[in-house]
C-alpha cells in the first residue's frame, strides 16, 4: 500500500522525515520498501489489516512516536433525508453483519472530481475513474472502508445479501464474465447478482456518464465470508484486499457520512436516510484478554515498567484495567486480531522495541544431549567421496515429465500434481537418473568433454494410499572418462568406470558388495547390474539403453547409478580383523572358460575350496582371440596365498594351487594354464 | 724400490682412464684383490733377503695405500659424473599439467545447509526431515493456518487432489518434532520445499531449515542469542549487524524477521523467527503454560547466494559445471 505523507501529516500532530518514520514502522512490523517522493510503499502482513488506511496508519505513527492523532474534519450532521429509501431485502447475518445502502439523487453527471483528489489516488496508486467511483476510493483509502456505488437506475427492487447460486454468473465492472461457486456472497437484486459482495461490482449497476441517483453501499463483511474467494477469481481488488484481512468495524456508518458530504459538495444531490440491517459493533472488541506481568517477563526476559505497559497498550487504542500482577485489556474495534496474551506481549514488545532485548548467551548442551548424527554422515561420506571420485553435485527439481517417468518406472503410479507450472514439472518423481540424465546433456552441449554428476534427494512411490519417500542417491556420467591431457589416450567413460566409483563409495564398510545382472526398461540389457550389500539389493547400476539415446540427445553411452542410502544404512562400523605378518606367496593362472561364465563364478568356484590361507582371488586381465577357440575367453587370475602361522612353503601352495586347478575343470570345465612362479 | 714406482705409476694411469664405477671395480680387484698385482707384490716380500723386507714392505704399503686413495678419489668422480649425466637425461617441463581425474564439486546449496546444520547441531540441535509431501493438517491447521487463512496467500501451494499437497515450508517438521518427543526439544529440520511460484527471483522448490527450541524457560532473548550467534558465525563476521524487527507468522507470536548488514552495507533479510504460537503447542501436546519455546525459518538459498555473492537464483538450479566447478575447494 501507498501512503501520501502530506495526507498522513492532516491526521498527526508531528510527523518525523520520511527516512526516519520508514525505520522506525519497519521495525515495528510495518515493513516500509520505500519512501521517495514523500511516499511510503508499505508491504503489510496479513494481520495488520487496520492499516490499510491512512487514518490506520495514523494511529500506528502515534502510538510508536511522540504525536497526537488528530481528525482533519468534522463529519457534520447529513442534511435532511428528502430522496426515497432503498429497499434492503434478506441479509446474511453471519456472513455479513452489517448492511447499510443510501440513495443520493440529483447528481449533476457533468460534475468532475477535484484536482486535490485526483492528486492523492495517484499518489496513492489508484487510478481516477468518475467522481462517484473516485469519493469511494478516496474514503476507502482514507478510512479503510471499501464503499460501493450502483447506478440507482440499473437497480430494481429490494437489495439482498446472499450466497451465489451454482453456476451463476456477473459480468464485472472489469467486462469479465465470472462463474461464482455457491460459497461466494453476492449482493443481489431483482434476482440477479449485481455485485460480488466485498470484491467487486457488476457492470449492469455501474455508475457512469449518465448517472444521477446512486447507491451508496457500505457494509461489515466478515473475512471468513471473502477470504480466498478473490484468489479463486483471480481478481485481486482493494476491497477484497481488506475485507478479507478484516475491517474495522464500526467503520461503515462514518465511512457514507464520509462520502455523502464528499459528493454533496463536489456534485450536489439530495440524500434519503440510511438504511441498515445490523447493529452497529461496539467500541471495543468484546473478549477481554488477561496479560500478566509475569509472562510478559518471562516471554521477552525483560522487566517493563507497569506504567510504560499501560501507556503502550492505551496509546495503541486499548482500554487497559488495572489487575494483581497484571492487566485486563479490551482491544479497540480495529484491533480484533488482538486476541491472546501473546498477542499483547508482542504489541508491547514492538512499541517498547525489539532492539532492547539484550541476546542471551547460547547454551552448550551437556555432552550426552548432542544427539547422534549418523544419517548426517552418511550423507557427508557419499558427498565427499563421490567430489573425490570426479562427480559434481546436483539439485534438480523433485518433479519431472510423465513420459520421462513411465520409461523408467513403468509401472508405479507417480504422485501428479494437480497444478503443476509446466508439463516436464508434472509428477513427483521415483528415481533421480532421467533429473541427472537431463543436466549431463545440458553440460555436454555447453561444450563439457566429459560430466560425472551425483545427487542425494528423496524419490516418491505409494505405499497403497500413503505416500512413500526414500532417500537415494543418483550418478551419471558421460563423454570421456578423463580430460584431454598429455600421455593419457581419450576414450569414452564406460560401465567399469562407474562400477569402479561404486565400488569406491563403499570401500571400507561392512557388508559384502556384490554386482549381479539384471534388467532394468531404461538400461542397456547387456550392461546392467543389480547392487547388493551383504545379500540385499540397494541399487541398480547400468549404460542408458541405446534406444533411449535419441530421447536424451546422446550421441555417447552414459553410465547411470541409483543407490538406496537407508538400506545401507543399517550395516555397523566395520570390525577391526588382524592381518598376517608373514610374506605373501603370488600365483597366476589363466582360467579358460566358455563365453557366457561370468568372472564371479570363476572366483566363487575358487573359493568354494575354502582354503584358510588363500587371502585374495582377482581377475586381472581378460584376453579373448587368436589361441583360444571362439565362444571362449582367457582369464587371467591372481592368488595370494598367506598364513598366520608362518611363511608358506612353495611345496604348500603348489599342493593349494592343484585343487584349485582341479576345481576349476571340474565345476566350470575350465582348462588352466599356470604361470610361471614369480 | 724403482720396481714398485712402476706398479704405482701403472695403477695411476689405470685409474684415471677408468670411464665408470664397474671399470673401476675391476681395477680394485685387479690391484688390492686377492690375486692383485700389489697383493702378489706383498706375498713376494718372503723371497726377498731378510734385511731388505722392511723397506720393500714400507714401499709396498705406500704404494697400497695410494692406489686406495687413487680408487676412492676416481670412484668419487665418476659417482658424481653420473650422477650429474643421470640427472640431465631426467629433466622434466614441470610447466606441463599434471595428470588427474579432477575432484568434481560441490553444490553451493548443500555446502550452504551443511554449514547451516553443523553449527545448530554443536548445540544440541538434532536434525529431523519429514516428508515432503505433507497433509494439510501438518502444513497449515497444525500450525494455526485454517483454511481461508489470508497466510495461505503467501504459500503458493501444490496440490494432489486427495488433500495432500507439497510441503510449502519446514515448519510441519515442528508439529512432528512435537508430537514425537516431549520438550525438552532442540531440532532442526533442512530440506526441499515447494512453492508454485516460477519466475527469475522463485524457484518452485527451494531449501528451508527450520529451528524449533522448547524449553521450560525460554524467551525472546534466548532467540535472539542463538540467531545472533548463528548469522556471526555463518557469515564469518563477528562486526556484522542484526536487526529484529516485528513480522507475522501465524504460528509464532511474538514474530520477527531478521535482517544483517555488513559495515557500510545495506540491511539484508535473512530469516524469520519468533516464539512459538500457544496454539500450535497445545496442538503438538504441549501446555503453553509450562513450557515455551521459539522457531526459526531460514531459506538456503538465498544464504548460499549472500554468502557466495550469487546475484541470479536460476544458477542454483541449472546445475552447470561451469557454476558448480567455483565450489567445494578449500576454503568453504
Amino acid at each position: 500500500m501507498k501512503c501520501d505523507l502530506a495526507w498522513l501529516s492532516e491526521w498527526v500532530t508531528e510527523l518525523p522525515p520520511a527516512e526516519e518514520l520508514a525505520r522506525g514502522l519497519t521495525l515495528a512490523g510495518l515493513e516500509v520498501d520505500d519512501h521517495r517522493d514523500q511516499v511510503l510503499e508499505l508491504e503489510l502482513t496479513p494481520n495488520r489489516g487496520d492499516c490499510l488506511s491512512i487514518r490506520g496508519l495514523a494511529r500506528e505513527v502515534s502510538a510508536l512516536t511522540a504525536a497526537g492523532l488528530q481528525e482533519p474534519f468534522d463529519l457534520g450532521e447529513a442534511p435532511d433525508p428528502s430522496a426515497g429509501k432503498p429497499e434492503l431485502g434478506t441479509i446474511d447475518a453471519d456472513a455479513c453483519p452489517y448492511y447499510s445502502l443510501r440513495r443520493i439523487e440529483g447528481i449533476d453527471p457533468q460534475a468532475k472530481t477535484p484536482p486535490w483528489i485526483l492528486d492523492r489516488l495517484e499518489r496513492s496508486g489508484v487510478r481516477a475513474h468518475h467522481l462517484l467511483v473516485d469519493v469511494t476510493n478516496y474514503v476507502m483509502l482514507e478510512l479503510g472502508q471499501p464503499l460501493h456505488a450502483f447506478d440507482a437506475d440499473a437497480v430494481s427492487g429490494a437489495v439482498s445479501v446472499r450466497w451465489a447460486q451454482e453456476k451463476e454468473t456477473i459480468r464485472t465492472l472489469d467486462e469479465a464474465q465470472l462463474e461464482l461457486d455457491p460459497d461466494m456472497l453476492v449482493i443481489a437484486a431483482d434476482g440477479q447478482p449485481i455485485a460480488v459482495a466485498g470484491i467487486i461490482g457488476g457492470a449492469a449497476s455501474a455508475v457512469g456518464e449518465q448517472t444521477t441517483r446512486v447507491f451508496l453501499e457500505s457494509a461489515h463483511f466478515a473475512p471468513e465470508a471473502i477470504a480466498g474467494r478473490a484468489r479463486r477469481l483471480k481478481l485481486h481488488t482493494e476491497s477484497s484486499r481488506r475485507f478479507e484481512r478484516g475491517v474495522d468495524p464500526r467503520l461503515p456508518l462514518q465511512a457514507t457520512q464520509r462520502a455523502t458530504e464528499l459528493i454533496l459538495e463536489h456534485a450536489g444531490g439530495q440524500v434519503s436516510e440510511v438504511v441498515h440491517v445490523g447493529q452497529q459493533a461496539p467500541e471495543y472488541c468484546p473478549h477481554r484478554i488477561r496479560l500478566r506481568a509475569s509472562r510478559l517477563a518471562k516471554c521477552l526476559a525483560l522487566e517493563v515498567d507497569g506504567a510504560e505497559v499501560v501507556r503502550i497498550l492505551q496509546a495503541l487504542g486499548c482500554r487497559v484495567g488495572q489487575g494483581s500482577g497484571q492487566w485486563e485489556v479490551s482491544a479497540p474495534s480495529w484491533r480484533f486480531d488482538l486476541a491472546i496474551e501473546e498477542d499483547l506481549i508482542e504489541e508491547v514488545a514492538r512499541v517498547y522495541g525489539y532492539d532492547r532485548i539484550e541476546p542471551a548467551p547460547v547454551p552448550l548442551p551437556g555432552a550426552w544431549e548432542v544427539p547422534p548424527q549418523p544419517w548426517a554422515r552418511q550423507l557427508e561420506h557419499c558427498r565427499s567421496r563421490l567430489v573425490a571420485c570426479g562427480y559434481s553435485e546436483a539439485v534438480t527439481y523433485s518433479f519431472t515429465e510423465e513420459k520421462l517417468e513411465q520409461l523408467f518406472a513403468p509401472e508405479s503410479r507417480p504422485w501428479c500434481l494437480l497444478n503443476p507450472i509446466s508439463e516436464d514439472q508434472a509428477v513427483m518423481r521415483s528415481t533421480l537418473i532421467p533429473s541427472l540424465l537431463r543436466v549431463a546433456q545440458y553440460n555436454l552441449n555447453r561444450q563439457q568433454t566429459g560430466v560425472r554428476l551425483f545427487e542425494t534427494a528423496k524419490v516418491f512411490a505409494r505405499n497403497g494410499e500413503e505416500a512413500r519417500e526414500t532417500w537415494v542417491l543418483g550418478g551419471v556420467a558421460c563423454g570421456m572418462a578423463h580430460p584431454l591431457q598429455w600421455g593419457a589416450t581419450m576414450r569414452p567413460v564406460d560401465f567399469y568406470d562407474v562400477k569402479g566409483d561404486v565400488q569406491n563409495l563403499l570401500r571400507g564398510g561392512s557388508g559384502s558388495l556384490e554386482f549381479s545382472p539384471a534388467d532394468h526398461p531404461a538400461l542397456h540389457p547387456g550392461q546392467t547390474a543389480d547392487i547388493s550389500l551383504g545379500g540385499k539389493k540397494i541399487g541398480i547400476l547400468g549404460a542408458l539403453h541405446p534406444g533411449l539415446h535419441d530421447t536424451f540427445d546422446f550421441s555417447g553411452p552414459a553410465i547411470a547409478f541409483e543407490l538406496e542410502l537407508e538400506a545401507w544404512r543399517e550395516f555397523p562400523a566395520p570390525h577391526f580383523s588382524p592381518w598376517p605378518e608373514y610374506p605373501a606367496v603370488m600365483r597366476d593362472l589363466n582360467v579358460v572358460v566358455t563365453e557366457d561364465t561370468p568372472a564371479s563364478a570363476v572366483e566363487a568356484c575358487v573359493q568354494s575350496l575354502g582354503i584358510e590361507s588363500l587371502r585374495e582371488t582377482a581377475v586381472f586381465d581378460v584376453y579373448r582371440g587368436k589361441g583360444l577357440e571362439a565362444g571362449t575367453k582367457s582369464l587371467a587370475l591372481h592368488l595370494i596365498f598367506q598364513s598366520f602361522s608362518g611363511t608358506l612353503k612353495d611345496r604348500e601352495v603348489d599342493g593349494h594351487l592343484e585343487r584349485v586347478i582341479a576345481q576349476l575343470e571340474e565345476l566350470l570345465g575350465a582348462e588352466t594354464r599356470q604361470w610361471a612362479k614369480p | 724400490m724403482p720396481q714398485f714406482e712402476s706398479l704405482q705409476r701403472d695403477a695411476d694411469a689405470a685409474i684415471g682412464a677408468a670411464s665408470d664405477t664397474a671399470e673401476l671395480e675391476r681395477l680394485r680387484v685387479a690391484y688390492l684383490g686377492r690375486k692383485g698385482k700389489v697383493t702378489a707384490a706383498l706375498r713376494g716380500l718372503k723371497d726377498l733377503p731378510g734385511d731388505q723386507r722392511p723397506a720393500a714392505g714400507a714401499e709396498i704399503q705406500a704404494v697400497r695405500a695410494h692406489v686406495e686413495q687413487a680408487l676412492a678419489a676416481r670412484s668419487a668422480a665418476l659417482t658424481e659424473a653420473e650422477t650429474q649425466a643421470r640427472v640431465a637425461a631426467e629433466q622434466l617441463d614441470v610447466t606441463l599439467a599434471g595428470r588427474s581425474l579432477p575432484p568434481g564439486a560441490r553444490h553451493p546449496t548443500i555446502l550452504t545447509l551443511q554449514r547451516i546444520c553443523d553449527w545448530f547441531s554443536r548445540f544440541g540441535y538434532g536434525t529431523h526431515y519429514g516428508p515432503e509431501i505433507e497433509d494439510d493438517y501438518h502444513n497449515f491447521e497444525a500450525l494455526n493456518i485454517p483454511p481461508q487463512h489470508p497466510a495461505r496467500a503467501m504459500h503458493d501451494t501444490f496440490y494432489f487432489g486427495d488433500g495432500r499437497l507439497l510441503r510449502t515450508h519446514t515448519s510441519p517438521v515442528q508439529v512432528r518434532a512435537m508430537s514425537d518427543g516431549q520438550p525438552p526439544i532442540r531440532m532442526i529440520a533442512p530440506g526441499r520445499v515447494y512453492r508454485c511460484d516460477s519466475d527469475p527471483t522463485h524457484s518452485p522448490m527451494f531449501h528451508q531449515v527450520e529451528g524449533l527450541c522448547i524449553e521450560e524457560e525460554v524467551s525472546m532473548a534466548d532467540l535472539k542469542g542463538v540467531l545472533t550467534a548463528f548469522l556471526k558465525a555463518f557469515f564469518e563476521d563477528g562486526t556484522i549487524e542484526t536487526r529484529f524487527r516485528t513480522s507475522y507468522f501465524p504460528f509464532t507470536e511474538p514474530s520477527a524477521e531478521v535482517d544483517v548488514r555488513r559495515a557500510g552495507g545495506e540491511w539484508l533479510e535473512v530469516l524469520g523467527c519468533g516464539m512459538v504460537h500457544p496454539a500450535v503447542l497445545q496442538e503438538g501436546g504441549i501446555d503453553p503454560e509450562r513450557h515455551t519455546g521459539f522457531a526459526f525459518g531460514m531459506g538456503v538459498e538465498r544464504l548460499a547466494m549472500l554468502y557466495y555473492g550469487i546475484d541470479d537464483l536460476r544458477v542454483m538450479f541449472a546445475n552447470d559445471l561451469r557454476f558448480l566447478n567455483q565450489f567445494g575447494g578449500p576454503a568453504q
